[in-house]
């Protein structure tokens, strides 16, 4: 006789499920963890209180598929890098865009800010990475290109955004 | 599973799932040691059973279950472990998912049966398990076309249904 109950390892739900339209593809806590955001096959990214499970803004919204989305280091802004070639610093609060999209040729996979929130760098399908002042939006220097073969899933894990 | 990450207080666990499109935070407590004394009594009571001093099994009675859980629910201690032990013993029909939401255990088991899909029946039978419906509607889920085909699906609708069917003569 199976037992549903030794199906699988279960731990207690804490709030509502996060719901989107489609696939989420993460899902990163606020550094105070009192908020989170999301991101989804939908296009779509969203602010939510941790606590009630609750949106806390409208959906901050890109034209495709969005990868990651990450809170800057103070928790006030959202970095996003969508599958419309474009990553995105929006008001966490708010809900608006900060500055004008930050473009790449190709999807982009992964964005960060810096420990001092100053800078975003963001990671290209086509294998360049880029660092840009999270203020203005303007690129800070060159795109740092790698291999195409490389997988550029997360070639962030190569760039080192220590404070200057 | 997607991506998962801690919260900074390591009290939740955020993860997201390709297959739904959800994200969901779990409850991941840890509790300060040493425990106190009362926790493995409350353990012992709860499960009926105890190991006694040479390492026999002993039948724990349901009156000391009775009795812990009375003292469980007038401690005026406010630590941490006693609210866990207060939601633990609380009644699940009123309580709420976890010690420390606010959500409604009732409400949030017809929410996952109403979305119907494999992954929520599962969660509702595990949170609610004398919820007939909930064990008829996976039973039905999990219910393929040809028993030969799957016969360990077959056989755990059959155990579901059955389940079900005890549920609704309670």
């Amino acid at each position: 006789m199976i037992s549903a109950l030794t199906q699988r390892n279960f731990a207690l739900p804490a709030v509502e499920p996060f719901k989107h339209e489609s696939y989420v593809w993460s899902a990163r806590f606020s550094p105070d963890g009192q908020r989170l955001v999301t991101c989804s096959e939908d296009g779509t990214v969203r602010v939510w209180a941790a606590r009630t499970g609750q949106p806390l803004t409208e959906p901050l919204r890109h034209g495709a598929r969005v990868w990651s989305a990450q809170f800057s280091p103070d928790g006030q802004r959202v970095v996003t890098a969508s599958d419309d070639t474009t990553a995105r610093v929006w008001d966490a609060d708010t809900g608006e865009p900060l500055t004008d999209p930050l473009k790449h040729g190709a999807s982009v996979h992964s964005a960060q800010f810096s420990p001092d929130g100053q800078r975003v760098a963001t990671a290209c399908w086509d294998g360049a990475a880029q660092v840009w002042d999270a203020r203005t939006g303007q690129p800070l220097a060159s795109p740092l290109n790698m291999e195409q073969r490389w997988q550029p899933w997360s070639p962030l894990s190569l760039v080192q955004m220590g404070r200057t | 599973m997607e991506s998962a990450q801690f919260s900074p207080d390591g009290e939740n666990l955020i993860t997201c799932n390709r297959s739904e499109g959800t994200a969901r935070l779990w409850y991941t407590p840890t509790f300060p040691l040493p425990i106190p004394r009362w926790l493995p009594q409350l353990a012992e009571a709860a499960a009926g059973q105890r190991l006694d001093d040479r390492g026999f099994i002993e039948i724990v009675s349901g009156t000391k279950f009775l009795r812990i859980r009375q003292e469980v629910a007038e401690s005026k201690s406010g630590d941490r472990l006693t609210q866990w032990a207060k939601w633990f013993c609380a009644d699940r029909a009123t309580r709420t998912i976890s010690p420390f939401s606010s959500n409604a255990l009732s409400e949030y088991v017809q929410r996952r049966i109403q979305e119907n899909t494999l992954d929520s029946l599962r969660e509702a039978v595990l949170l609610s398990p004398t919820n007939g419906l909930a064990f008829a509607l996976l039973a039905r889920k999990l219910l393929p076309g040809d028993p030969s085909g799957n016969p360990r699906e077959a056989a755990e609708a059959q155990w579901l249904s059955q389940r079900a069917v005890q549920q609704a003569t309670l």
